[in-house]
Parts: structure tokens; C-alpha cells; sequence
């Protein structure tokens, strides 16, 4: 590679995190430490009703004995010191005196918070078609559209919110995709989780808009557990959205969250998420370790589950978005940008579980390295005895931004079924000279050439996303915005 | 640009590519409104030629000079070149996953056109000029939504080649072997792409290796290149007399002037 | 204790009880290579599943076998018995390993060809041991459970050496034998193959059983060549039903070298094969091809690891599975390009087929690089026989079992072709014809699901 495009890679390396501020803001903080005091604390805070708390309570005994047996799973590869769970905060919430009745009455901060973020709350300025919900540390402050969405059946609010306006909603699904002890991180999540969002699509309801969830951490020394629900009833639809930041902080900060989709007989799930934690500086301090379980069950017949996901942030992302494929012919996606750069690290991919006859899954992921990073992809694709005339196809590539990154390919294929075809591709490669000549030539920089190239790279995920998330996706991959033509 | 300055002005030039010496001091002046041709036996230097005039990294110049429109061209970066109006369509067009045709045009026009101090166009506009075009050049409209070259055949490719000409219009253009591979058809296409561009402000070097493609564009000049050198000159005829006697012709024949290795 | 400590704790009191025995059979170095080989065992144990390359191979059969790893010498072998194995190939020249132990008295008594050097291990030992003594003594042999197991109990087995420039015409072929007094016990033999610098080779590795019983063929095998060497190396196992294979190839490349591998896995209840192959200089070109073909119940095996550690390499690889009956297949390969093996070109492909309704498959492709200036692909595939070419035979009058057969035969047949000699070649798809043929084959390919959409 030529000088010039190392300068421009070391410039995208370089680039500043533009959402590293804190808000200051009074916050109700539990004191750090993990034990059955905190789990019943949260629990009370939210009001919660005892069978929560139990269920808790369990997933906190399964977590202890985890901990005591130190399975935290070490497979990824990625490294990081240990993490001492008792360092952490387990819950912090903005202080606010009483339910809120409205967005006026929101804390003002909170609402500049979120506009510096580029989110709007305020359902005037909205771009049309979108509701938020707002989540900042640990707790929902505000969820947009809700009156409109209700209309036709729709409930999209807070997961604390859901647990008593439809206590036997959660009761039947939390936890049915992702159990308590399916994970390390899950269990901790289960034990711990303060807030998220929950959504349930009565059938046949086609959803009007995108449901849209923003994540923000901003207290220090907190880890966030939010924890997301989304059923799709029998013919639904509904596509979601989530982002997230961070503030710069030298240390590092835990991010463990659960979610999990449920979609019944021709229902359809479409969830995108563009990732952008704070990943740390180019020295590699500080940065959220992004350690996530998200599942999604196409329990009914023909239904399907589409994850697309841009992942920029976060010093350390692990994450397997998958889809358990129950439903005859339903069908699984996953497409998956992830770009690392500096010291990130970054060990990410789906679990495609094949259960049901002639069900179909759809694997594209692209990773892109740069600086001293180390991008890999890990998949598995599995066919069980019983899903006759099942189909996967994964196709994984990865970019090489100069010669310090690394760029792996962990794919696993468990077939068990002779009548399914698999098939299964992967490339490495960098950026060809004769690409960049063949644009320079034609008067465009080089630059412009690296952007135009990745952004041609990925954008077999790109066009996945809604239109406003593509948008705001490619300027967070440092590119400019193909046009409208072509 | 001001009269009597030729278009280009090679003097001396020797360049190494792969690890080898290829041009070995090739003098070659292209006045404006000129159309050259350049044929030569494969090895002789002729890709390299043009790699040298836009600006190839991979080929070093080692001795000699080359002035465009009076301006030393070496020390101009790829881009600066084509913004000046040089435009290189290659022998082997690259395939660019992922990034659209009309994307890349119009991104290659626009940088042109800032260059110049006018106005980018949009995409509409842009639309509405490339349609145009693609009528010249016999060009299929659905190409243009598809990733630059990808999964085009051999003649799309050398059409699109063209049709990024036509469209961005330049002072000197560089055809590096446009015509090999071409059926009558599509050779007729390369030719009107080139003729439709002459005027006494644009030249062109036409790089071939058949006389074929100098019957639909007629040579002002046409160059012999041999070993790095330009071994003989002269007019349409020449390539004739090489199309009858072959390159091996040259081998007993004399150069032009007894160059000093 | 699980059974697999206990087959441990086993091995290493065996250990004890025979080093002294060990110890009079060979130089006085080889003592303490021993010793670390049995210490290092006796750390890492059998593997259990929770071990990432033993995820989907399980060795709890092996172990529960309680099998002796130095069993006193029994000769069993008849020259009778390898005519009737190797049938019209018998007249070849064959250099014989009963039990993993040198059988010169099986062999033929033909002249060597010129530059070629072979012998038992045991007596290379003693008269070689400045070139043999530093390619056995080497810690990083010793991460893996079985090439530990193979180090502490090692004695005999081939030593191979084709000197500077030599190209002899024919392959040399090397037959492992299993005696029908094998059962019960574990073959570690050792394999040393030195091509020398600008040698020119071809060796076969052909494993071979006359025991119907439960035994346990532990082989390692390591191969050096030399700058501008060349080697291809055919490996045919064949073993019995009832035994457990396991082999490890460890191969290093010095300069513009270009070795090619040609895995045929045929037999064993459980097989697996390990291939490390190091790129350790520049410029060189590394092929691994294989065929892996199960029936009945049989699990098979293949793991191999390309390590690209020098700039200008080139690796190819291209693995098989073929998997009929209730058999398993798992395919485990892996790409390495370190930092500095810039302009590395390495390619993988594993296609698989599947033609019972109860054969399963686990395949793993992994790619781990480090390096930018490279071009690197890899690609897994599973199915079953295509269809519309079936349908296509059967329009043509093909009578269906027979066009699954001739589908069947098309797709291994890849990897034979692949091998350049002639008699090489003849032989390995006179074994896997053969094997394709024993039935199981065709007849369960023709059983298909009602509910199959096709």
C-alpha cells in the first residue's frame, strides 16, 4: 500500500469518538458488589412482582456457581484481565421524583443528551416512521409514539413498564429463548438486568414504523444489563432498530445484555443494530467489553428472523446473534459488518440452528480490520436430524487495512441431516492496488478510493439496514455516501 | 493552452517495471488535435508506456522527461493527471466489488469537474449526460447499475472503458490495447468512441498491437515501438507495411537514429 | 477417576514399569526425550471434548480398550498373508513394518535406488544420530496428547532419506502391518523422511491389518525437506474394522521446496489424522489433498494445519468426505499466515457428500491471518448427489443404483487423479473402488426420505 493510503488508514484509525461527553446528572446509584441484597434491590425498585424476583434470585445462584467454577468462557479470542463482578455497579438511574406522565417532563439534560446523540425524543422533530425508546444507564426515560402505536394494538415500551402492564406476556416468554443458565453472561444478565424494551405485535398487525431502542451509558464504574423482548405474533411484522454509545473512559466498562425475539407462524422479525460503544482510545484504554446474548426463536411456521448488525465500537465485542429455527420453512438471516481499528477486538458471528423442515438460513458477514486489531468471525451452522431439505449459505469475508491487524474465520458446520445443503465460503484480502489505481486514474483520491472500495465491500449488509440506519452506518465506517444514482 | 506547445512531449524516457529496464529512452512528441497510433511486438513496451503516463506506481521512471501541455507530468499524482485530462481506458479494466458503475462515473466526472471550478452534477443530471453517451457507445443501461466490471464479459468491459471516456471528455486520452479481443462490432464502437472526441484541442495514443482498429480510426502518425525505443515512424502506411512483412521485419530493419544505450 | 484418567494413569505406569527395557533397545539419548514425552503426557492426559480439536472426536473407546503401549515382540506375519493383502502389487518392491517395527525379513531384497537410504528406526538410531537426534527432540511435538504418547513409547519404525539431487524413478513403498497377534496392543512407531536439498521423491505410507480384533495403530511421522526438494507422499490406511488409527504428520519446508500430500482414509472404527505442516522459508508450495470415505459406524478424522510462517507460500488444499451407513465424519482444517508471510496464497476446500440419511458430518474451515499482502479463501460444502445429474443418467437408461455409483466414484475420484505416478495412483483407486464397492454404499444412498422436497 502506498504512503498516502496509510496516512488515510491511519487517519480513519485516528478518528475521534464523537460521542465520548458525560452528562452531569444526578444519578440513584446502588453501591458495587453482586449479591442477593442487590437483586432484591433492583427487583424492589421496579416494583417487580415475586415470581420475578425468584427467577432472579435463581439466575444469580446459577451465575455464583458459574463464577465458583470459573466457566466464564474463554473460547473467543479476544483478551482482557479478569473481571472482578464485585468491582461493578449494578444499578444506576437518573434520579426523577415520579412516573412520568409525559416527555415534558422529562429531565431537560436528558432530552440534550440524547439531541447531542442525534436522537430527537421529542415526537415533532422525529423523522417520520420511527418511535424510540430511550434507555440511558440502566433505566427507560422516555419511549416515543406510544399512544399512535397502541391504536392498532401495538405495546412498545420499557421492559419495567411491560412487566406490569403485561405481566403474562413476560411470564410466558422471558427466558424461553435464552434460559437463565444458557450462558455465563446470561445468567448475569438474568440475575441483574434493570431495563430495556419490550415490544408485542398482535397478529397480523403489520407494524407502522420502526421501533427504534437507544442505548447510553453514562455513569461510571456501571455495568449496563438491559435486557430486550420482542414478540412477533401470528402474520406480524415489525422491523427494529437499537444504537449505543458511551462516554470516553479510562476503564473498562461492562456491557451484558439479553435479547431475545420471538416470532409464531408466518410472523417476521427484522432487527438491526449499529453498534458504537466507546472502543477505547488508540492505545487500547478504556472501552466497553460488549459480552451479548441475542436469540431469536422463528418458533412458528414460515416465520423469520433477519439480524443485521454494524458493528464500529466497543473494545471488546462478543456477540452471536442466531436464530433457532423451530418452524417448518422458516427462515434465518444474518448480516454483519465489523470493523475494527486501534486495539479493539472484536469475535463475532450467528449460530444458525436448523430444527424444522426445509428451514433456510442466510449467513453474510464482512469483517474489516485496521491498526492493530483482531477481527474474527465465529459461526455455527447446525442441521439437526430432523430438519429434512435444510439450506445455509454463509459467505465470509474479511478486508486487511495494513499489516499490523489480524482477521479470522472460525466457521463450524454440524450437519446430521443427509438431505440439507450446506455450503459454506470465506476470503481475506486487502484492498488490490490495481483498485486504487484504476479509481485514481479516473481523478478519484485516494481516499475516496478506500472509502469507495470498503463501502463496495460491504454492501451486500449495508442494504439491509433501513434507510436512516445505512445512512448513519456509512458515516460511522468513515465513508462517504454513495449516491443516489446507480 | 497556448499555441504551438504540443499536447505531450516525451524526451529520454527509460522506466523499469517487474524488476527489468523496459522503456530504454523513447522520444515522442503528440501535437494537439494529433491521433497516434503505437503498435509494437508484445514486450516491446507498450503497456508500460502507458502506465507511465498515468501514473502507475508500480513503474519507476529512472531517466528523461515528460511534459504535458509544457508541464513536467511525473510529478503529478494519478488523480491530479486525470482531473488535468488524461484519461488511461486500460488493458485489463479492474472489477471493483460492491461499488455501482453509475456510483463511479459520476464520482470520476465530479472530481473532474471540481477540479475545473464547475458545478458537480447530481444525480439526475448525471443520468440524463451518461444516457447520452451510453447511445455513442452502444452501451447497455442496465451495466451501468452493476459493480464497476463485475462479472462483465471482455467486451462490456472494453465498452465501458469507452463510455468513461466519452463521458469525461479528456485532452489526451491513452487507449492501451481497447481493440484486442473485440469482434467488428464492438471495434466499430471503440472507433466512434475515439473519432467522436477528435478536435484540434484533444490527441490521442492508440496502443495496438493489430493494424486492424487504425482502419475505423485513422492515424495521424503511427510509431513502431522496439526493445524501449520508438524504432520507426511515419504515416497510416507504415502500419500496412507491418501488417504484410510482421514485426520480425524490424528486427533486420535499421532504427530511425542510433540511440546510446 | 473418569475412564479416561485411568487409561492415563496407565500409560504412565506402563511407562515405569518398561523404561529400563526401552532404554536397552536404543542409544542413551533417547532416554531423556522419552521421559519428557511420557511427563508431558502425563500432563495433558486424554483429551476430552472441551478441547477445541478434540470437540467432535471422542476418545473415551480408546481409552476404556485398556490397550498394552509395550507388548513384547510376537511374529504373526507370513509372507503369505501380504501376498494375499497386497495381491497383484505383491511384486513390488515393499519395505514391511510389522506392528510398527522394522520386518526386513518381509521385505524385498531388492536393491535400493540410487540416493535412497531406508532402515528400521532402531538402527538409524545408533548410526545416524546427528541427523535423527534433532528432529525427535523437540518440545513442540509434544503438545498433542498421542505424538506425546507416540514420543515416550517410540522405538522403531521407517527412517527414509533421499540424498541431495537424487530422483529415483520408482515411489518407495512402505507397508504397515497390523499381525494377527495385534490385538490388545499399541503400535507407536516413529517414521523419519528426509528429502534432501533438490531430491526428488515418492513415498507411500500404506497401513494394512491382518487382526480382526481391537487394536491401536499410533504412527508419527515427520518429514523434512530441504531447499528445492520435492515429495509427494501418498498415505493409504486401510486398517481392520475394529482398530483405532491415529497418525500425525509433521512436515517442514525449507526454501522453494514443494511437498503434496495424498490422505486416503479408508478404515478403523475410529481414525483420525493430524497434518502440521510448516512453511518455514520462502517461497514454498504446499499441497494437501485427502479422501475420507465412511461406512457402517466408522468415525473418521482429519485435521490438518497449514502454517504459513514465511513470505511467498503457496498452500492448496483440497479434503473429500465421503460418509454412507451410521458412519461420522469430521474435517478440522486449518490456515495459519503469521505476521511477516506476506504474499501468501493459500486456498481450502472441503466438500463433503452425504449419502445415508443417518451419516453425519462436522466440519470446521478456520482461517487465522496476520498478514495483509495475501489472498485466502476457504470453502465447505455439504450435500448429497446432485439431483438433476442423477435424474440425467436415469434418462439415459442408467439404472439408479448405478448412476448414484458412478456419481459416487466421480467425486473421490478427484483426489486420486491428483496423484502423478502412475502405480500410485492405480493403487489408490483400485483401494477406494474397492471400498466403495463393499455395498453399503449404493444400497442405503437409494433410501430417501417421504418428506424430501426433491
Amino acid at each position: 500500500m502506498t504512503q498516502s493510503s496509510d496516512a488515510m488508514l491511519e487517519k480513519l484509525a485516528n478518528r475521534d469518538y464523537q460521542y465520548g461527553f458525560v452528562t452531569d446528572i444526578d444519578a440513584d446509584s446502588a453501591p458495587p458488589g453482586l449479591n442477593e441484597d442487590i437483586v432484591r434491590l433492583i427487583s424492589s425498585k421496579k416494583n417487580e412482582p415475586s415470581w420475578l424476583l425468584d427467577w432472579r434470585l435463581k439466575a444469580l445462584a446459577r451465575f455464583m456457581e458459574m463464577l465458583e467454577n470459573d466457566v466464564e468462557p474463554t473460547w473467543a479470542k479476544v483478551e482482557y484481565p479478569k473481571i472482578n463482578f464485585q468491582d461493578i455497579i449494578y444499578y444506576s438511574a437518573p434520579k426523577q421524583v415520579k412516573k412520568l406522565e409525559s416527555l415534558d417532563e422529562v429531565d431537560p439534560q436528558l432530552l440534550e443528551t440524547y439531541e447531542k446523540l442525534g436522537i430527537s425524543l421529542s415526537e415533532q422533530k422525529r423523522l417520520h416512521g420511527v418511535a424510540v425508546d430511550a434507555v440511558f444507564d440502566s433505566v427507560s426515560v422516555a419511549t416515543t409514539f406510544k399512544g399512535e402505536l397502541e391504536k392498532q394494538g401495538i405495546i412498545f415500551c420499557s421492559f419495567s413498564e411491560a412487566v406490569t402492564r403485561c405481566p403474562e406476556l413476560i411470564q410466558q416468554y422471558l427466558g424461553s429463548v435464552v434460559p437463565v443458565s444458557d450462558n455465563f453472561y446470561a445468567a448475569l444478565n438474568s440475575a441483574v438486568f434493570t431495563d430495556g424494551s419490550f415490544a408485542y405485535i398482535p397478529k397480523g398487525v403489520r407494524c407502522p414504523m420502526e421501533l427504534s431502542t437507544y442505548f447510553r451509558i453514562n455513569a461510571a464504574n456501571t455495568g449496563q444489563f438491559e435486557r430486550t423482548l420482542l414478540i412477533a405474533d401470528e402474520g406480524a411484522y415489525v422491523s427494529y432498530l437499537e444504537g449505543c454509545t458511551a462516554p470516553m473512559r479510562d476503564e473498562n466498562q461492562l456491557h451484558a445484555a439479553v435479547v431475545e425475539l420471538v416470532a409464531l407462524d408466518d410472523a417476521e422479525i427484522k432487527y438491526s443494530t449499529v453498534q458504537n460503544w466507546y472502543p477505547g482510545d488508540k492505545d487500547g484504554v478504556g472501552g466497553i467489553y460488549n459480552f451479548v446474548t441475542k436469540r431469536g426463536a422463528c418458533r412458528g411456521k414460515r416465520s423469520k428472523i433477519s439480524w443485521t448488525q454494524v458493528e464500529t465500537g466497543s473494545a471488546i465485542t462478543w456477540k452471536y446473534p442466531s436464530c433457532l429455527l423451530q418452524g417448518d420453512d422458516s427462515v434465518g438471516e444474518f448480516y454483519s459488518v465489523a470493523m475494527t481499528n486501534n486495539l479493539q477486538q472484536a469475535d463475532t458471528g450467528t449460530k444458525m440452528i436448523h430444527i424444522g423442515k426445509r428451514t433456510k438460513s442466510t449467513i453474510i458477514s464482512k469483517g474489516i480490520s485496521a491498526g492493530r486489531s483482531s477481527n474474527a468471525y465465529r459461526g455455527l451452522v447446525r442441521i439437526q436430524p430432523g430438519a429434512t431439505g435444510a439450506r445455509n449459505y454463509s459467505q465470509c469475508d474479511s478486508l486487511l487495512l495494513g499489516d499490523r491487524c489480524s482477521a479470522h474465520t472460525f466457521p463450524y458446520l454440524e450437519v446430521k441431516n443427509a438431505s440439507s445443503t450446506i455450503e459454506h465460503e470465506a476470503t481475506t484480502s486487502k484492498i488490490g492496488e490495481d483498485q486504487l489505481f484504476y479509481c485514481r486514474q479516473r481523478g478519484i483520491s485516494e481516499e475516496d478510493a478506500i472509502s469507495m472500495i470498503v463501502n463496495g465491500f460491504c454492501k451486500q449488509v449495508l442494504r439491509e439496514l433501513p434507510m436512516e440506519f445505512a445512512v448513519e452506518a456509512q458515516a460511522l465506517l468513515g465513508l462517504s455516501l454513495e449516491g443516489s444514482v446507480g | 493552452m497556448s499555441d504551438g506547445v504540443p499536447m505531450l512531449e516525451i524526451k529520454g524516457l527509460r522506466a523499469r517495471a517487474g524488476g527489468a529496464e523496459i522503456l530504454k529512452g523513447l522520444d515522442l512528441v503528440v501535437g494537439a488535435g494529433e491521433v497516434h497510433a503505437i503498435m509494437g511486438p508484445n514486450g516491446s513496451g507498450k503497456s508500460t508506456l502507458a502506465n507511465v503516463l498515468s501514473g502507475r506506481p508500480s513503474v519507476e521512471v529512472t531517466a528523461g522527461s515528460v511534459l504535458y501541455q509544457g508541464r513536467d507530468l511525473l510529478e503529478l499524482a494519478p488523480e491530479d493527471r486525470a482531473k488535468e485530462g488524461i484519461f488511461l481506458a486500460f488493458q485489463y479494466p479492474v472489477e471493483i466489488p460492491g461499488v455501482s458503475n453509475a456510483y463511479f462515473m459520476k464520482a470520476a466526472l465530479n472530481a473532474a469537474r471540481a477540479h475545473r471550478g464547475e458545478e458537480e452534477l447530481d444525480g439526475m443530471d448525471f443520468l440524463e449526460f451518461a444516457r447520452k453517451k451510453m447511445k455513442l457507445v452502444e452501451f447497455d443501461e442496465a451495466l451501468l447499475n452493476r459493480a464497476v466490471n463485475e462479472g462483465f464479459s471482455g467486451g462490456e468491459k472494453k465498452r465501458n472503458e469507452i463510455l468513461q471516456m466519452a463521458i469525461l471528455e479528456p485532452r489526451l486520452a491513452v487507449l492501451d490495447e481497447t481493440d484486442s479481443g473485440l469482434d467488428i462490432d464492438a471495434l466499430q464502437v471503440v472507433a466512434n468512441g475515439v473519432n467522436a472526441l477528435r478536435s484540434p484541442d484533444r490527441s490521442a495514443i492508440v496502443i495496438t498491437h493489430y493494424q486492424r482498429l487504425l482502419d475505423y480510426v485513422v492515424p495521424d502518425f503511427v510509431h513502431v515501438l522496439a526493445d524501449g525505443r520508438i524504432a520507426r515512424s511515419g504515416g497510416r502506411e507504415l502500419a500496412h507495411e507491418l501488417e504484410k512483412k510482421g514485426y520480425s521485419w524490424l528486427e533486420v530493419a535499421p532504427p530511425v537514429e542510433a540511440a546510446a544505450p | 477417576m473418569t475412564t479416561l484418567d485411568t487409561a492415563q494413569a496407565h500409560f504412565v505406569s506402563r511407562f515405569a514399569d518398561c523404561e529400563s527395557r526401552l532404554a536397552d533397545a536404543s542409544p542413551d539419548w533417547l532416554a531423556p526425550i522419552r521421559r519428557a514425552a511420557i511427563e508431558r503426557f502425563a500432563e495433558l492426559g486424554f483429551p476430552t471434548r472441551r478441547n477445541e480439536a478434540w470437540k467432535y472426536t471422542s476418545v473415551a473407546e480408546i481409552a476404556n480398550a485398556s490397550l498394552d503401549p509395550e507388548p513384547p515382540v510376537r511374529d504373526g506375519v507370513s509372507p503369505d498373508d501380504i501376498r494375499a493383502l497386497l495381491g497383484s502389487e505383491a511384486s513390488q518392491q515393499w519395505f514391511v513394518f510389522e506392528d510398527g517395527r522394522f520386518a526386513p525379513e518381509l521385505s524385498s531384497d531388492e536393491a535400493l535406488p540410487t540416493g535412497v537410504e531406508i532402515e528400521g528406526l532402531a538402527a538409524a538410531l545408533r548410526k545416524q544420530p546427528e541427523l535423527i537426534r534433532p528432529l525427535l527432540d523437540r518440545a513442540d511435538l509434544l503438545d498433542r496428547p498421542f505424538a506425546a504418547l507416540n514420543g515416550a513409547f517410540q522405538r522403531d519404525g521407517a527412517f527414509v532419506r533421499v540424498t541431495a539431487g537424487a530422483s529415483p524413478q520408482r515411489p518407495i513403498q512402505l507397508l504397515f502391518i497390523a499381525s494377527p497377534g495385534a490385538s490388545g496392543r499399541v503400535a507407536n512407531q516413529r517414521n523419519i523422511i528426509r528429502i534432501d536439498r533438490g531430491a526428488k521423491a515418492a513415498i507411500l505410507l500404506r497401513f494394512e491389518s491382518c487382526c480382526e480384533d481391537v487394536y491401536w495403530t499410533n504412527s508419527m511421522t515427520q518429514i523434512l525437506l530441504e531447499d528445492n526438494a520435492e515429495l509427494d507422499l501418498v498415505s493409504v490406511q486401510s486398517e481392520s474394522d475394529a482398530a483405532y488409527h491415529f497418525s500425525s504428520l509433521d512436515i517442514r519446508q525449507e526454501r522453494d521446496s514443494r511437498f503434496r500430500s495424498h490422505q486416503i482414509s479408508l478404515g478403523g472404527a475410529l481414525a483420525r489424522s493430524e497434518i502440521y505442516a510448516r512453511l518455514d522459508a520462502p517461497g514454498v508450495d504446499c499441497t494437501l489433498n485427502g479422501l475420507f470415505l465412511g461406512d457402517g459406524r466408522q468415525h473418521l478424522d482429519s485435521q490438518t494445519t497449514v502454517d504459513h510462517a514465511s513470505p511467498n507460500g503457496t498452500s492448496r488444499e483440497l479434503y473429500k468426505g465421503i460418509l454412507g451407513g451410521h458412519s461420522r465424519g469430521v474435517f478440522n482444517g486449518s490456515v495459519l499466515v503469521r505476521p511477516d508471510a506476506q504474499k501468501t496464497n493459500a486456498q481450502q476446500f472441503n466438500p463433503n457428500l452425504l449419502i445415508s440419511d443417518d451419516a453425519q458430518i462436522n466440519t470446521k474451515p478456520t482461517l487465522e491471518i496476520s498478514a495483509d499482502d495475501v489472498k485466502c479463501s476457504h470453502g465447505s460444502t455439504v450435500g448429497r448427489l446432485d439431483e438433476d445429474a442423477l435424474f440425467y443418467l436415469r434418462a439415459r437408461g442408467v439404472d439408479e443404483r448405478a448412476a448414484r455409483r458412478m456419481l459416487t466414484v466421480a467425486f473421490a475420484s478427484e483426489i486420486a487423479k491428483a496423484i502423478p505416478q502412475d502405480s500410485l495412483r492405480t493403487q489408490v483407486e483400485r483401494l477406494v473402488t474397492a471400498k466403495l464397492e463393499r455395498g453399503q454404499f449404493a444400497i442405503e444412498t437409494a433410501r430417501r426420505s417421504p418428506e424430501d422436497p426433491l
